[in-house]
């Protein structure tokens, strides 16, 4: 493998990640998101950058020459499970919201002990020839124990993976459950790619995939930012527009979809007797008790907007529609009760059916559920 | 370089594209120019494939190789030029948000021609010899002396589609359309780079590996847009507003306005006439106050449900009471012209912030607010 060759193979993502990268700071106020989102791409690039750098010394002969493929070298291990570390950072503040620093004291210890020990074989491998060493007329010889850098990076990994997967079983919002699931296949990618890469050394994937797998989280979390309400934690509106509209293109008939429109009774008297927090207190109340309802059914559930939500899901009738509409309304007795400030939660429903590759359009279907919700909100006041 | 080495440099822009076909299949806002968009990621995937077929035909003998190599460097050509024409469809109809006029149309009909004479010139390159040929002997890949026709032509559509998008952003009244469009027109830089590396050193592989990151890029962007805008109104959303603020107060600007219009009775309108009513009365609203405010470079924006922000330098307190009034005339316009049952009435509000004074931002809200409702309360 010549320098070009390498030059060929990293340039491609040095530039997507650099270019990614100052796309965000350009944009976006500084958050300890993005800070740390940017250091894990700052690592990726120092590293491909090192590695270039040592390919382009490798086998020259020049005065100082050696000094500087053994210094390339170290730099580009020593970096090796900087990456993983920047990796596992992140994804501990994307779950938890904290980041690696404010760990205990023993989990620290944990992660710090075999950098440190890793660091000192690197630095020493003048001596010992353990990972590397840089044979005569300049040129990088494999060590016994190449595999070393990659199993500590990988197991950085793992830790993230066992986080990952300790956080999807514990949650229940089933917006965050994908997500976190995704996250978990993204992290894969970079452990397999470093495996591929060991047994087949001729090929260099670890860190092109790792730029990826980057990117992949990026989009993930815009994807994020684009489909899902931030107050509540379920779809929005925008994401709720285009499930309906896909919805409405499929052909086949053997399956009733149902759209549900929902509307909060007395939801304004909420906001001005205690006030916006608790008002967006009482809508996530809501939501959570909508995610409970509709869990592990095929159900879409989003909010529609302010104090209306909708939820689309497949029902053999109207009674049955009607049925399902009722024992949402005894979920929200159940469960819609605030013992802190002694409001219950009660919404008013209303119900279309969905034909499917029916010309109907979009908007006739929410105003056939819309009207049928004022009507049953009208009775529920007139009662 | 080896054929594996080939494969190598080309699996990782493959990779990337596929992402890029997945995310546009099953993004949220199907448009139209997605189509064209899945094209163009389709023909980059296919020439990256075709590109590694090259190489190895170029270094490898074995039987019908002169055929092979004919017919490989004629789908490679042709993909080329689709590619750039393709390129040049995305940008345009993106830049005019999908909608063309009479005469852009027919431009764009006409701009396929010189696309078609190319292709006719490259699928007859075994008889005229003119963009590359194959010496019968030696079997191998020849350039011919015209091999520039189809160079100039790829690079003629791009260029011209970042020629349009320039002009294009230059015309936008938002901030975040002007951004887009301007990213439109550099982004064309990288293949640029990318095929001009290629040719400083035939070892390079660039052109098309950077293309590929190019739509990438271009998703990427399309995203961000999405983010940043109010899907309803096409107009900033709040999240944009705070950051535009936010920067603002960091640049230590000062003397420009705050001004909060409020629809009437909106709930009223929402509750008689149904939410699909409700939201063409905010997009109406969102229509007149692009009209008014959308030439003088304000920031427009929608800040929730009915209420929507704007901000913009209007030299006095008398100038703003002018425009706003003017908003509202254009907004009774609209209704008229639309035929909506119903009127709609806004109220305005607005205070300026002065750097002397240093007032935090969210009294700047606040007094804003107050005054909105001032003029609420007067009117009723």
């Amino acid at each position: 493998m010549t320098f070009i060759m390498y030059l060929n193979v990293y340039l491609f993502p040095l530039i997507l990640l650099v270019i990614v990268c100052s796309s965000i700071r350009g944009s976006v106020i500084q958050t300890m998101d993005n800070r740390l989102y940017i250091r894990l791409i700052w690592s990726t690039c120092l590293l491909m950058t090192a590695e270039l750098l040592a390919w382009l010394m490798d086998g020259r002969t020049f005065p100082g020459a050696g000094l500087l493929v053994w210094g390339m070298n170290i730099a580009y291990f020593m970096l090796v499970p900087c990456v993983s570390l920047a990796w596992l950072d992140y994804l501990c503040f994307q779950l938890y919201k904290k980041t690696l620093f404010v760990l205990s004291g023993r989990a620290k210890l944990a992660l710090a002990v075999p950098l440190v020990l890793y660091y000192g074989i690197i630095l020493l491998s003048g001596m010992t020839h353990l990972v590397f060493w840089i044979g005569s007329s300049n040129f990088y010889v494999r060590g016994r124990y190449a595999y070393l850098p990659y199993t500590l990076s990988n197991a950085y990994m793992l830790v993230a993976l066992i986080m990952i997967i300790r956080c999807t079983l514990a949650e229940f919002l089933s917006v965050l459950k994908r997500q976190y699931m995704l996250f978990g296949i993204i992290t894969v990618l970079p452990m397999a790619a470093a495996v591929l890469q060991f047994y087949f050394d001729h090929i260099r994937i670890i860190f092109p995939v790792t730029a990826i797998a980057e990117l992949m989280l990026y989009i993930l979390l815009q994807r994020q930012q684009i489909t899902i309400d931030p107050l509540t934690g379920i779809n929005n509106r925008a994401c709720f527009n285009s499930y309906l509209a896909k919805q409405m293109e499929h052909k086949e008939t053997d399956r009733q979809l149902y759209l549900f429109m929902m509307d909060m009774n007395h939801f304004k008297g909420i906001n001005d007797t205690y006030g916006h927090d608790v008002g967006d207190e009482a809508l996530k109340h809501a939501a959570r008790i909508l995610s409970d309802f509709f869990h592990r059914s095929n159900a879409f559930v989003a909010r529609y907007g302010g104090d209306e939500f909708c939820v689309i899901k497949p029902c053999q009738n109207d009674r049955e529609a009607q049925l399902l509409a009722e024992q949402l309304e005894g979920a929200f007795e159940k469960a819609g009760y605030s013992e802190q400030y002694g409001y219950t939660l009660s919404f008013s429903i209303g119900f279309a059916r969905l034909k499917a590759g029916d010309a109907a359009l979009r908007e006739d279907i929410i105003q056939r559920a819309d009207e049928m919700m004022y009507q049953n909100k009208k009775r529920g006041r007139s009662a | 370089m080896s054929i594996w080495a080939y494969l190598q440099v080309e699996l990782v822009p493959f990779l990337v594209l596929m992402l890029t076909m997945y995310l546009s299949k099953t993004g949220i806002q199907s448009y139209q120019n997605m189509r064209r968009f899945q094209n163009l990621v389709l023909f980059v995937m296919c020439i990256l494939v075709v590109d590694c077929g090259t190489w190895y035909t170029f270094t490898h003998p074995f039987a019908y190789r002169a055929d092979v190599i004919w017919l490989i460097n004629i789908t490679y050509f042709l993909l080329t030029e689709l590619i750039a024409y393709y390129w040049f469809l995305y940008v345009y109809y993106q830049i005019h948000n999908n909608v063309l006029t009479s005469e852009q149309a027919h431009l764009v009909k006409l701009s396929v021609i010189p696309l078609l004479i190319v292709c006719g010139i490259i699928v007859c390159s075994p008889w005229n010899h003119m963009v590359f040929t194959v010496n019968p002997v030696t079997q191998d890949y020849a350039r011919g002396t015209f091999h520039w026709i189809q160079v100039l032509c790829g690079f003629s559509y791009m260029f011209l589609a970042s020629v349009c998008a320039y002009r294009e952003s230059r015309k936008a009244q938002l901030l975040d359309q002007k951004k887009e469009y301007r990213f439109l027109c550099y982004i064309v830089l990288l293949p640029f780079i990318g095929g001009a590396l290629q040719l400083l050193n035939f070892d390079f592989v660039f052109l098309w590996p950077f293309t590929a990151a190019s739509l990438f890029l271009i998703l990427i962007d399309l995203q961000k847009y999405q983010i940043s805008v109010d899907a309803l109104t096409s107009l900033n959303n709040r999240g944009t507003l705070e950051r535009y603020l936010q920067q603002k107060l960091a640049r230590r600007e000062s003397g420009w306005y705050l001004l909060m219009i409020d629809v009437d009775h909106f709930k009223l309108i929402n509750d008689k006439y149904g939410h699909m009513e409700g939201d063409q009365a905010l997009q109406t609203v969102a229509k007149a106050l692009q009209n008014v405010f959308g030439p003088t470079n304000a920031f427009i924006s929608r800040y929730g449900g009915d209420e929507f922000m704007v901000i913009s330098e209007f030299a006095s307190d008398a100038e703003t009471e002018v425009v706003v009034e003017r908003f509202q005339k254009d907004l009774n316009g609209q209704v008229r012209e639309r035929g909506f049952p119903y009127e709609i009435q806004t109220s305005a509000g607005y205070a300026q912030f002065t750097d002397e004074e240093r007032t935090p931002l969210a009294k700047i809200i606040q007094l804003a607010d107050r005054n909105m409702y001032m003029q609420k309360k007067a009117k009723a």
